[in-house]
Order: C-alpha cells, then sequence, then structure tokens
C-alpha cells in the first residue's frame, strides 16, 4: 500500500481550484506557538510530544471540533512519500512540511477544506482553501477556529510584536494568504513579469505556481503577503483582494482584446490544446499545463461547450505525479506517469461534444 | 536584557570571543568579572590597539598606496563577528537565524531585542502588531490528564540531564538508581498513548476523544 486509505479518500474530493475567472483560489495559514514550550526547530523531542498532546486534546474539545468537520489525526512519520506529496497537490500541505520531523502530526477535516499540522516550523499550522477570491469568508472561518483553540491553549503573545512564530518574517499575526491566478493572457501581451514585480511595492511577492526549468508552466501564479507586523488581518486582506481583483480585471481586458482581434488564431490556439490533450499517449507535466492553460481560457471565454470550470479543475489535480500515482495504486516512473496522464486525458475529453464550437465535427 | 554568565547578576555589556579547540565561544559578562578575569575593557581595547598599529606599520611598509580605509574596512568582519549572541532558554543563536532566518523560542524575541527589531523593522510593514489579540482568560492545562504527562516529560528531562552528571562524576550507585527512575517514567508515558493513530476510517474513537467529549458536555 502506498497510500493511507484517509489520503486516499481525500484525493476523491472536489477541487479547490475552480473559481470563475483568472483567481482561482485562496489559502489561508495561520501559525501559533503554545506558551512555555520552545519552538520546534530547537526543541527536544519530549517537548513536542507534550506540545502535540495539548493541541489535541484542545482539538477534541466540542467548541473546537465542531468546526473541523469530521477530523482526523495522523502521525506524520505514518504517512508515505506519495501521501504527503498528494497533500501537497492538493494544498493541505506545504512542501517545506514534508520531511520527515519528531512528533509531527496532520490533522485534516474530511471535507479537505481545512488542514491542521501539528510542529511544523511552528507548533500550530493551520491552513484552509476556498475557491476563487474569497479572503472575508476564510478568514472569518480561520479566525473562529483560532478563536475556539484559544479558550483552550495559551499562545505565545507579545505586546509588540504580536503572536510569536519561528520565523520572525511570520511575527505578528501570523498569517499567510495566498491567491492562486491564472494569467495567460498578460503572459502573451509581455506585460505580466512588469506587472507581477511591481507587487513588490505593495509588500507582496508572486511566484510561480508550477516552476518548470524556471519559467511558469501552465501561466499559474501565487501571490503572496510578504509582511505579517504592523497591519490588521482584515486590512490586510482587503488589501490584496484589491490588488489581485486589479490584476484579474486587467488579464480579462486583455483576453477580450486578443479574442476580438485575433479571434482566428485564439481559436486554432484552443482546438490545438485540445487536439493534444484528447490525442496524446505520452505527455509531460510542463506541457500537459501549457495545453491546460489554454484550456481554461477557452472554458473561460466560453468556446467549449461541455468543458466545465470543474472538469478544468479536475484535470488539473488528476494530471500530477502523485494524483496518477493514486489512480494507479502503484508508484510510477516519469515515463509510465507520462503514459497515465495521456491516457487520463484521451478518457476525459473522448466525446464530440466536448470540442470546441467552431471546430467541432457537427459546424 | 542578557545578564552575566559568571556572577549572574549584573547586565552583560561585554561579550569575548574565545577560541578553544577550534570551537568559537561567546562569554557575556559584565565590567566587574571582566576586571576579575583580568579581561578589564581597557586592556582589550589596548591589546586592539597594539594590534591595529602593528598591522598599520606592516602595511605602509609592504605597499605605500594602500588607502586607509580599506584598512578599516577589513576591521569590519571582525566586529560583526563578535555580535553573536545566544538566547539563555533555549541556546538558539543570533548568527543562526541570520542563516536560517528563525529563532528558537519566545525568549529569543527578548533576548534578541535589539538586533531582531532593526532586522524586523527593515522587512516588515511596521514595528507594532495591531490584529488580533488572545483572549483575557485561557483555560490551558485543565486536562489533568494531559498536564500530568507534562510534568513527566519535564522530569525525564531533568533526570536525564542528572544521569549524566552522575555518570560523568563516577557515581554509578546513584546513575542506576536514576536509570530505574527514568525507565519506571517511561513506561508510564507509553502505557498511556494519547495520540491514537487512525491507520483506517473505519477506526473507532479512542481515548482522547471520549475524554474531550466528556469534559465538555
Ligand atoms: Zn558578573
Ligand atoms: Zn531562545
Amino acid at each position: 500500500m502506498i497510500f493511507h486509505p484517509r489520503i486516499r479518500h481525500l484525493a476523491s474530493k472536489g477541487p479547490v481550484f475552480i473559481g470563475q475567472g483568472p483567481i482561482l483560489s485562496t489559502f489561508l495559514s495561520l501559525s501559533r506557538n503554545i506558551e512555555g514550550f520552545q519552538f520546534p526547530a530547537t526543541a527536544s523531542a519530549n517537548i513536542l510530544e507534550s506540545v502535540a498532546e495539548l493541541t489535541l486534546a484542545a482539538m477534541h474539545h466540542e467548541d473546537v471540533h465542531s468546526l473541523l468537520p469530521s477530523m482526523f489525526q495522523i502521525k506524520h512519520e505514518l504517512l508515505t512519500t506519495s501521501d504527503r506529496d498528494l497533500l501537497v497537490e492538493r494544498e493541505l500541505m506545504e512542501r517545506s512540511h514534508t520531511d520527515i520531523a519528531a512528533c509531527r502530526v496532520f490533522v485534516c477535516a474530511e471535507d479537505g477544506s481545512t488542514s491542521v499540522l501539528l510542529n511544523g516550523d511552528d507548533h500550530i499550522w493551520l491552513h484552509m482553501t476556498a475557491p476563487g477570491s474569497a479572503f472575508r469568508e476564510t478568514w472569518d472561518r480561520m479566525s473562529e477556529l483560532e478563536s475556539a483553540l484559544a479558550r483552550h491553549l495559551r499562545f505565545a503573545f507579545h505586546p509588540r510584536y504580536g503572536y510569536l512564530t519561528g520565523a520572525p518574517a511570520l511575527v505578528g499575526t501570523g498569517l499567510r494568504i495566498t491567491f492562486l491566478i491564472h494569467l495567460p493572457a498578460l503572459g502573451l501581451s509581455g506585460r505580466r513579469k512588469r506587472i507581477l514585480e511591481r507587487l513588490e511595492d505593495a509588500g507582496l511577492t508572486s511566484a510561480p505556481y508550477f516552476p518548470v526549468d524556471g519559467k511558469p508552466a501552465g501561466n499559474l501564479f501565487l501571490i503572496s503577503n510578504r509582511t505579517t507586523l504592523g497591519e490588521r488581518e482584515e486590512d490586510l486582506g482587503l488589501r490584496m483582494t484589491e490588488v489581485v481583483t486589479a490584476i484579474s480585471r486587467e488579464e480579462e481586458r486583455t483576453r477580450a482584446e486578443l479574442i476580438s482581434r485575433q479571434k482566428l488564431l485564439f481559436l486554432n490556439a484552443c482546438g490545438r490544446a485540445y487536439g493534444l490533450l484528447r490525442n496524446t499517449y505520452l505527455i509531460p507535466t510542463a506541457e500537459a499545463l501549457d495545453a491546460l492553460s489554454i484550456m481554461k481560457l477557452g472554458a473561460d471565454s466560453g468556446v467549449f461547450r461541455q468543458f466545465t470550470r470543474q472538469d478544468w479543475a479536475e484535470l488539473l489535480l488528476e494530471c500530477q505525479p502523485a494524483h496518477l500515482c493514486c489512480r494507479m495504486n502503484m508508484a510510477l516512473s516519469p515515463m509510465e506517469r507520462g503514459r497515465c496522464r495521456a491516457e487520463r486525458f484521451r478518457e476525459r475529453l473522448h466525446g464530440p461534444e466536448a470540442a470546441p464550437e467552431e471546430t467541432g465535427p457537427e459546424s | 536584557m542578557m545578564l552575566c554568565q559568571i556572577c549572574k547578576a549584573n547586565p552583560a555589556t561585554i561579550h569575548i570571543q574565545e577560541i578553544v579547540n577550534g570551537e568559537t565561544n561567546t562569554l557575556h559578562i559584565c565590567p566587574e568579572c571582566a576586571k576579575k578575569r583580568n579581561l578589564a575593557e581597557g586592556n582589550a581595547a589596548n591589546s586592539h590597539f597594539h594590534e591595529m598599529l602593528e598591522r598599520l606599520t606592516q602595511v605602509i611598509a609592504s605597499s605605500a598606496d594602500l588607502k586607509l580605509a580599506e584598512l578599516f574596512d577589513a576591521k569590519k568582519p571582525q566586529e560583526e563577528e563578535e555580535q553573536d549572541l545566544q538566547c539563555d532558554v533555549c541556546g538558539a543563536s543570533w548568527h543562526a537565524y541570520k542563516k536560517n532566518g528563525k529563532v528558537g523560542c519566545a525568549a529569543c524575541y527578548e533576548q534578541f531585542s535589539q538586533l531582531l527589531l532593526e532586522d524586523i523593522e527593515l522587512n516588515q510593514h511596521g514595528s507594532v502588531h495591531c490584529g488580533k489579540t488572545p483572549p483575557e482568560t485561557v483555560e490551558q492545562w485543565h486536562d489533568p490528564a494531559v498536564s500530568e504527562r507534562i510534568n513527566l516529560r519535564r522530569e525525564l528531562e531533568r533526570l536525564r540531564k542528572s544521569l549524566d552528571e552522575s555518570i560523568r562524576r563516577e557515581e554509578f550507585e546513584l546513575a542506576a538508581e536514576i536509570r530505574d527512575k527514568i525507565a519506571a517514567i517511561e513506561t508510564e508515558l507509553k502505557s498511556a498513548e494519547l495520540i491514537p493513530d487512525e491507520s483506517a476510517p473505519e477506526t473507532p474513537p479512542k481515548k482522547t476523544r471520549a475524554r474531550g467529549r466528556r469534559k465538555s458536555s
């Protein structure tokens, strides 16, 4: 067995990357430490075990438990490499948290909306995901969960610095807000780099979601806050929402312009992307992501009659390495993955009803 | 504020680097203890000055057109190295923080206060927290089983230290006694594991969950 049954079950849940338009999803993570215990980086296994027990006891109180629908907990060391990769692909764990370390415990709500890692970089790491641009709702949920925990655990807090974290880069609110955004048109227009660079001035930062050889495969980007001290959580979140919305609008404006000016080229690109995925027998991740990026552009613009955002989001997850291994229930070499990925695309895009409207067989 | 490592009463204002067996140790002490140790500020400064003079004459002799500024620049890295601090509580060092961006415990924020504040002000939006704050009352420790285990673990840490100590002092009977105590606590901790491993979705609720429910209802 290369997947834990709990984790395998998570893989069958709906995807979270189904936002309308360019903003695909919102991720929030909140770091807290318990007063009187050293941070995980320096603490002994003994101390960390106490931290884990204390936190889990708090989480099983009814007021906390009710906010984590059907939560389950697994010791981190019992998760296989594939489990951990799958959790990263589903945005339930950070890549930096996949290393085995003393007394790490992974806790997750069964619907996959909330996950918690104990003894990662900090004692407690709360993480929530939501489709589309959804800071306010997600923060309300996050804050409610944190408040419930704070009724049972005394968090390390400093009157000047706020919540104390292992990394002073997170001190203050301990809150990291991230938006996943799809920017193909701005990429084509050549203005994307400059726009993303200007985020630095606003204390924000961007990174490719799938960096392949230094290039942002699939035109997907993460936009996050760089600072956590000196600004209220709500103010930061609303400021970021404004910035991300402005970028999204610019992307949509550029798309409209592109389509109206070069409709034939646009349809050609959509049709070719569809044709590639529909007929491939072996396809590497980066190529698949780039083709999927054009498919999404087509889906958002109403080119594909029967290919929905939901279909797209499912394919985006299904074509990633750990999800492919989970589907086949075995470890796969890169070559085998390329074959399984292609098989999955051919299966999902089989019928003529999914073809682009203008190039479909009926028209 | 950091206290003198010798008298543990006065503020440590002198930081001396010693190299013992190739390892660099930093000693934080107060002026009084420094005097006692014959490491008074004046002496240290004097020897510094001597060293500088010596190097200056060497440099002037070897190359006449070397700029004086370069000599002072060359002095800088050494000064920075002398600034390394260590947290009294967790032992994390300032240099380690500069390398990996992490501190070791809540006390580090006080221990490295001046240096850390500069760093934080440089990288953050502001230097004063204005977000969410913890509630006034927290019912921490109210779960007797959990706090008992935490106390047992603290005792375990203490015993392990005294075991090392007794072995070092060759008090073997005492060491054997401590070893028995450690074994007893370890068995006790193991017998009541509070973190259940859920290996399958069908696993019935275990101890922790049941107790949690009963307490809150
Ligand atoms: Zn002293
Ligand atoms: Zn410390």
